[in-house]
This record gives C-alpha cells, structure tokens and sequence, in this order.
C-alpha cells in the first residue's frame, strides 16, 4: 500500500481537533471520509483566515496568517492585482501532514477602506498527505482593510484528495 | 444685469479667445508617474486637451495600463456621495475621501468669441455601485459659467494591455444666456498627490499620512506603459487618443 495517500489528519486527535474546528457544522474533512489506500475522496473545504499583508511590490502583495476550519494551517497568499476590478491569487497553506497549495482569480471593488472579493480557486496539488490534491471551482469571498491591511476570507467547495 | 452677467465682467481668471484658438486639430492624452519607478506606489498625473471646434465632451473613457490599480494602496480610505456633493460642496466630502486634484477649462461660447473658464478639479472616492468602483468629481469654477459641477466616474475592468476604464459621463453644462452650451476642453489631473494629507486614529492619537497613490507593476510593457482617452462628442462623434510613460530606465 502506498502510504503517500494515506491522510494522517484523519487519524487521532489531530483528526478530531480539525472535525471540532469545521465551519460547516456537518461534514467534514475528518468525520465525512473513510482512508481506504488510493481511491480519492472527495472531502470539503470551508473554513475561513485571517491574513496580515506582509509584503508590497507594486501591484504584486503577499499575505500571511492562520487559516481555521476543516483545512486550518498557516496560509500564504500571493495576490496579483491585475486589473481595476479582478485579481488572480496564489496560496500554500502549510498543515499538518503537507502543504497544499494552488490560485485562483476574483473580482473586486473599493469602496472606501474595503476592498470587497468574490471568486474561485482551485486546488492543484501540495506535499505530504496532499501531494495529489486537486479541485476546482472552490469559493472564496473576503475582504481586505486597506488602512490595516488584514484580510480575512472564507472558503467553501470540496476537493479531491 | 444678471447674476451671471455680472459674474462674467468681473471674471478676472478668465480669458477670451477666437474660438478655433483653444486647441489643435486632434485630441491628446498626456500621462505621467510620479515618481516614474516600477514596483512603487506613484502619483498618476493624465491629461486631454480636445480638438478644435469639437461639440461639447458628454462622455470620456481613460483606460489604464493592467496593473496600475490603488487596490491595496491607501488611496480613497472613504467615501462621499454624490448627493452631498451636490448640495454642499466638497466640505460634504471626508479628507480621506480625496484621491486627487487638478484644473480644467471649460469653453463658453461668447459670439464669434469663447470665454475660457479655469475650474478646479477634485476626486473623491464614492460607495462601490453595482460591483463597481465609483469615483466622483468636482468642479468649481464660480464664475462665471461654472459655479458647481458634479459627475460620477465609474472604473471597469479591462483586458489586453489595459487594465482599467474610467468611464466618466460629463453632463452638459449650460453656457450664457442664449448661447450654445458650454464645454470642458482640457483638464490636467494628478490621481494620489503627495499633497493630499489622510488623518486616521491609532491608540488614543490622531495620526495624519500621505496616502499611497496608485502601484506600479514591478515589470514595464515593451514600449511603455500604455493609456488611452476615448472622447465622446455632444455630435455623436467619437476620437481617440493614445499615450504611454516610458519604461523607468532602473527599478
């Protein structure tokens, strides 16, 4: 059996401590699937972060901080401001187990101190346990505080792991 | 006499020309960063000056090179309506609202003649409107023309080389009594001035800044960064020009 898709997550109290900590309040990642060697599972993906703005090169910004919910971890955002009203992003959220990381896109608007973002992003893979990670269409809606520059977000779709 | 005729004798600001001496046979389009560096924030300054005899502008477009966007820049920290504006003045605006400043002139048609109007010009960030970014400017002329004119900018994204519209319908503004309408010809406007002074709280202190202008990508496109203005004519007719920032010689 190859343990590389095995989840260590979904054993133990780390596993139990994840499932507590899931935003939706029914499925998830830890109580909604049963490891059985290589078949992918499907699990979900809802949870939400709160990232500080650590870095600004132009219209390049990285963002970090901790991600809460059926995935959790420590979250590092890439963000691209493209255009006047849509930006893609990059992330590697580090947990335990393995990274998982991935990029999506959304579509903004300023309104005073907030810059308000709808959009989606997908899952294309990680280390560890999530090294074959994939999923798409995943949503993702926040907002960043442009005088603090906190940014905080909530994520909700399923992927393939 | 008239209010307004009497704004006109004693419009010291104001200057009288032939009316086919204002402007040249094309429109322009003038652009600027300042400082001119990549991967910086930087003050936009962009500018038109309108074609000779052209009808009165009813709608401008100014497109702006992808990446040149205040998106987590501290420019426009809040916001003033469009209503407040119109029936008090930019008092009725926050000082973080004001993302920039500039002057225009506006051309009012006086017999074989036109009186040039200089009005001042200021840009306020407004509330988001439809899933949109919304900025609103004022001018303020006084006399004689011009006492109070105000419009609303809305900023679309864009693809390709461009990464924003500002997308600005200008109302018409009447001119002297029995004379043709009035029209904006040239305006020369700098988005995040240094000048501009932001006021915020932080631990019981009142802390003023100089907000952060627009960023600038941290790669130039190969010729420069690239603006475009599209005029709209009360005539229906339609011109557009083009500019570019040249690439920064060093980061």
């Amino acid at each position: 059996m190859n343990n590389k898709h095995k989840l260590p997550l979904l054993a133990g109290p780390a596993a139990l401590a994840l499932a507590c900590a899931g935003l939706a309040g029914g499925s998830s990642y830890a109580a909604g699937t049963h490891v059985q060697g290589f078949e992918a599972k499907v699990v979900p993906v809802q949870g939400s972060a709160t990232l500080r703005v650590t870095q600004e090169t132009g219209s390049i910004h990285q963002a970090e901080g901790i991600a809460h919910g059926t995935l959790g971890g420590t979250l590092h955002l890439t963000v691209d401001i493209e255009t006047a009203s849509r930006m893609k992003a990059s992330f590697t959220d580090r947990l335990h187990g393995g990274t998982l990381s991935g990029s999506g896109s959304a579509k903004y608007t300023i309104s005073g101190t907030v810059l308000h973002f709808v959009g989606t992003t997908g899952v294309s893979g990680g280390t560890g346990a999530y090294a074959h990670a994939s999923g798409s269409g995943i949503r993702i809606e926040g907002s960043l505080d442009r005088l603090k520059k906190t940014l905080t977000m909530t994520i909700h779709g399923s992927m393939k792991v | 006499m008239s209010s307004r005729w009497l704004s006109l004798a004693i419009c010291a600001a104001c200057a009288i020309a032939p009316a086919s001496a204002t402007a040249a046979e094309h429109s322009s389009l003038n652009a600027s960063f300042s400082p001119d560096k990549l991967a910086k924030a930087t003050t936009v300054g962009i500018g038109f000056q309108l074609k000779s005899g052209a009808t009165p502008l009813t709608r401008l477009q100014l497109r702006l090179p992808t990446g040149v966007t205040a998106g987590f820049n501290t420019l426009g920290l809040e916001t003033c309506t469009l209503a407040g504006l119109e029936a008090r003045g930019s008092s009725a605006c926050p000082s973080n609202a004001l993302v920039g400043l500039g002057h225009a002139v506006v051309a009012v048609p006086l017999g074989s003649q036109q009186l040039l109007e200089p009005v001042s010009i200021k840009m306020f960030m407004a509330p988001a409107a439809n899933e949109h970014t919304v900025f609103l400017f004022y001018a303020d002329g006084s006399a004689p023309v011009i006492d109070r004119l105000v419009f609303q900018s809305v900023l679309f994204g864009e693809s390709g080389i461009f990464g924003g519209r500002l997308d600005t319908a200008i109302p018409p503004v009447a001119g002297l009594p029995g004379s043709p309408d009035a029209s904006v010809i040239s305006m020369q406007a700098e988005i995040g001035p240094k000048s501009l002074r932001y006021h915020t709280h932080s631990h019981g202190r009142t802390v003023t800044f100089t907000p952060e202008g627009f960023d600038v990508p941290a790669r130039c496109p190969r010729g420069g960064f690239p603006f475009s203005g599209t005029f709209t004519f009360a005539d229906g007719s339609e011109e557009t020009a083009t500019t570019r920032v040249s690439c920064p010689r060093t980061p």
